[in-house]
């Protein structure tokens, strides 16, 4: 019993983990490029949206900046698994032992999470003092700073123009076996010690702030563990893409990501890759709609840059009508959970303001 | 020295662009704990409305070319309506909701805006040609002055005192002063909240329409981002100068001026590419010494 | 006399918290009605309720006949209804001034509001001292004070306060129930009060309603509530009144 017991208890990942592997296993269907590089890209959103999951679930703190983690680990990986040649060429103000060697695949992601993870600690040392939204702010200054610096350090980025020769090794499944990971982490997260205490801390500001230092900490910790998670997805954007410039890393992607985030609901895991597959699904019709589509006689289309402000107006309409989400800030379940309660289930805490009679504005 | 005080009259009249964006930030934060994402576009809408709307490389000015006393007041007002249908669309619905979702929210309404005005104009930066007289250079003494800093430090200067008459000499600014401390109450002696909040939108997109003027003289070119790096510098100008300030806001506009020009101007010129860098770089470490900012709030309780 | 404020059975809900059950009370023209209880009774959330900070889930609320559920606060305050909330919220970075002018916008008569204004700092020569100083640099009494007088700026036909001795010096708290009484003859004023304690109120309130634990326990006029028995039972919940032994915080 104790198996079946654990897994009703946890149930959450292992069914999101399913289900996604269910929508990998499209892929087997259709053997189109198109539908492999949309599964890939979605899978490889969905370990970065969690990893923003785990930083703004957790803490409440909106951080528009963890794509800046997500470039910084992609480019730890060109660094890593690039074209020897081309590196000695282009990238001479790398270190000897990235320059003239070639390492492995696992390697390159492990180096996609430490750096930008030792990133996010230094920065998030001064950034979580800040109050909430200031400290979104510095996020974004953040994000400038990372896009400012790899876009002109011509000697180890290839400033503006595209390192070349990154091994691409990343398909649906591998990308689909990084998500399942990513989902696992974020789980054990939320429901460890710190994570537990962070949420709480999230729904209540003034406890927050009786114990500042301990709250300080415990948002660092979200934090990198989340820029990690960002630069892993980064990582194997490098190597699925094979090319990397600085570009796709700044707002669009920002947007994206956040408003994948915002439509699934930001306060649950569920919530986080639920949105990563609807607001895909929704681009794709959107896409598709913009190259046209015949109606009987007449061919329809809609002009280009419908994708975008579809988008943008989708997640205005879940902002006003469904402020928490889709998931409405709960995790999935098919099980009645056993007898202790599951730690990881939160109240629908929303983002409406709980009503006070002096205080709500 | 001379340069010194060269590079210093560049970096406020740079810093006084950056004050009267904050300041239009800095007033809608105020009444509504929103930072407002789409006040950088605002600023795109109020330059792009100079134009004959199409996709051509080459932009023929539309009321660009009116003259000057119906000109701004026309972009001003493009810039009000299109600044209160932000309001009337978005954030009226969202009044009850928090911070953070206002924020998110302003970031939809931004990309939207972004996107309709790639789809209008195209996606290539085109070239305007506003005033060229505007860079004619004024000696004084030693210094040669361009003009348009001259008129740019004066329009600032007339734009705040302005503001600061409205906000104390005013019923509706008094009102408004009232709902930015307490809303709640301001209602509950009937100081009508959309009314006050359409008003803070209101002046925020005249003062959104004249930066917008003031910047494509300047820059001569339009872009569909162009209001974003202006809106990033101005919300770092409200967080460096104590979030919910409107003095801090301006203090903090200033603030960031000097140490982008002076970067630009002192940085060693291998190192002047990364100057956005260095600047936030600088943002991020006085915030670690001051992290209440520089203008401290009165109200210590912010919301997150 | 006729019937200013009906509040006919609302019920209130933040989240889960039920914070009143079936509450109705009304208040008649120019009377002083007095609502007493214990912390976290529900009493503030009432006042709020009737002024439109929040929204009953059920029951109706009539002012002068007319419903005003639902409403924003400012409609409620521009029909002549005025909530001096708990905590007397000042505008601490407006002055004296400013902050009574506030009040008297809603009049839309500038000469009149002009007129009132006058009339507050005659009433108040503490105010009148301290017009341009800011708000929040007042001292607590003088900043109850203020809040009253703002909100009788906007000619209330109905003033509601809640608590208004909170926190203040039982000398102060004379003093402003003095005013209040005083405000309520010279502005015509009807006046529905929160307070914790009865001992104070059984001396000016015309009626009196006790609310406990979201529910309204007991409601009669001073005359009949005299002894404070029925009261002292109804506040703390007790079966039997003869046996509290509690005093009523004073």
């Amino acid at each position: 019993m104790p198996l079946s017991r654990a897994l009703a208890r946890h149930q959450t990942p292992a069914i999101l983990i399913v289900l996604l592997a269910i929508i990998a296993c499209v892929s087997l269907v259709g053997q189109s490029d198109a539908l492999h590089v949309t599964l890939t890209e979605m899978f490889i959103r969905v370990v970065v949206v969690i990893g923003l999951y785990v930083f703004i679930g957790n803490s409440g703190i909106i951080s528009f900046g963890q794509i800046g983690f997500m470039c910084i680990g992609a480019y730890a990986a060109a660094w890593a698994t690039a074209e020897p040649t081309f590196k000695q060429i282009m990238l001479q103000g790398l270190p000897v032992f990235l320059q003239e060697a070639q390492y492995p695949f696992l390697g390159a992601m492990a180096g996609a999470m430490v750096l930008p993870a030792a990133v996010a600690l230094l920065l998030g040392f001064a950034i979580m003092r800040l109050s909430g939204t200031a400290a979104s702010i510095a996020t974004f200054a953040f994000l400038i700073i990372v896009n400012s610096v790899y876009s002109n350090w011509d000697s180890v980025t290839a400033g503006v123009s595209s390192i070349i020769g990154i091994p691409t090794v990343v398909g649906p499944w591998t990308a689909y076996a990084f998500a399942a990971v990513a989902i696992v982490v974020a789980y054990l997260f939320q429901i460890s010690r710190v994570g537990l205490m962070l949420r709480a801390s999230r729904d209540d500001e003034v406890a927050a702030r009786a114990s500042a230092v301990h709250v300080l900490r415990m948002r660092l910790a979200a934090f990198v563990l989340s820029a990690a998670l960002c630069g892993l997805g980064g990582g194997l954007y490098a190597q699925f893409l094979g090319i990397l410039t600085v570009d796709p890393f700044y707002l669009s992607l920002s947007f994206i990501t956040l408003a994948m985030l915002v439509v699934g609901g930001m306060f649950s895991l569920t919530g986080a890759v639920v949105g990563v597959v609807v607001v895909t699904a929704v681009v794709e019709i959107l896409r598709a709609l913009e190259r046209g589509v015949g109606l009987g006689d007449t061919a329809f289309s809609l002009p280009s840059g419908s994708q975008e402000i579809g988008l943008g107006v989708v997640m205005a309409l879940i902002l006003i009508f469904r402020p928490s989400g889709l998931a409405r800030g709960k995790e999935i379940r098919l099980f009645r959970a056993a007898p202790a309660a599951p730690p990881a289930t939160v109240p629908d805490a929303g983002l409406q303001l709980s009503e006070s009679p002096t205080s709500a504005r | 020295m001379i340069q010194f005080i060269q590079n210093l009259i560049d970096a406020v009249a740079l810093g006084s662009i950056y004050a009267l964006v904050a300041l239009g930030v800095g007033l809608l934060f105020g009444i509504l704990r929103l930072i407002n994402f789409a006040h950088g576009d605002y600023i795109t809408i109020g330059a792009y409305a100079l134009i004959v709307p199409s996709a051509d490389v080459t932009a023929r000015l539309l009321i660009g070319d009116w003259p000057w006393p119906v000109l701004i007041p026309t972009i001003c007002l493009i810039v009000v309506i299109a600044a209160l249908l932000t309001d009337a669309a978005v954030f009226r619905p969202l009044r009850r909701a928090t911070s953070p979702t206002l924020m998110i929210a302003s970031f939809a309404v931004s990309y939207i805006i972004q996107n309709g005005v790639l789809m209008a104009y195209g996606s290539r930066p085109k070239s305007v040609d506003l005033w060229s007289g505007a860079n004619s250079q004024v000696f004084i003494g030693d210094l040669r002055v361009p003009m348009l800093q001259l008129i740019t430090l004066a329009v600032t200067l007339v734009l705040m005192i302005a503001v600061t008459l409205f906000l104390r000499r005013t019923s509706y600014g008094i009102q408004m002063r009232a709902a930015a401390e307490d809303f709640r109450m301001a209602q509950y002696l009937g100081v009508r909240g959309n009314v006050v909040i359409g008003i803070a939108f209101a002046l925020s997109g005249i003062l959104a329409g004249v930066v917008s003027l003031l910047y494509t003289t300047q820059s001569g070119s339009l872009s569909h981002v162009m209001g974003v790096p202006l809106a990033l510098f101005a919300f770092v100008a409200v967080v460096v100068g104590g979030m919910g300030s409107l003095v801090g806001a301006v203090v903090g506009g200033f603030v960031i001026g000097i140490i982008v020009t002076m970067l630009q101007a002192y940085l060693p010129p291998d190192l002047r590419a990364f100057r956005d860098a260095f600047a936030f770089a600088f943002v991020i470490l006085v915030l670690l010494v001051r992290p209440a900012g520089l203008v401290p709030s009165r109200s210590t309780f912010e919301r997150v | 006399m006729t019937t200013l404020l009906e509040v006919d059975r609302i019920s209130v809900r933040y989240g889960n918290l039920v914070a009143l059950r079936d509450v109705s009370l009304t208040v008649a023209e120019g009377e002083v009605v007095c609502v007493i209880g214990p912390n976290g009774a529900g009493k503030s959330t009432t006042l709020a309720a009737v002024a439109g900070g929040v929204t009953p889930y059920s029951g109706d609320i009539r002012l002068a006949g007319q419903s005003i559920l639902g409403r924003q606060p400012e409609q409620i305050a521009r029909l002549g209804l005025s909530l001096v909330p708990e905590g007397r919220h000042v505008f601490g970075t407006l002055t004296v001034e400013e902050n009574l002018k506030i009040g008297g916008f809603v009049q839309g008569d500038r000469s009149s509001a002009r007129a009132d204004l006058d009339r507050m700092f005659t009433l108040f020569p503490r105010l009148a001292e301290r017009r341009n100083m800011p708000a929040g640099r007042l001292s607590g009494g003088e900043q109850q004070m203020l809040v009253v007088a703002r909100a009788v700026m906007t000619r209330p036909r109905l003033l509601l306060v809640d608590e208004p001795s909170l926190g203040l010096a039982p000398r102060i708290v004379d003093q402003i129930y003095e005013m209040l009484l005083d405000l309520r003859r010279q502005a015509n004023l009807t006046l529905l009060i929160n307070e914790q304690s009865s001992n104070r109120i059984l001396k000016h309130a015309d009626r009196i309603y006790v609310l406990r634990g979201a529910r309204i326990q007991l409601e009669g006029t001073a005359a009949e509530l005299q002894d404070g028995e029925a009261i002292r039972s109804a506040y703390f919940g007790f079966e039997d009144g003869a046996t509290a032994k509690a005093e009523i915080p004073a």
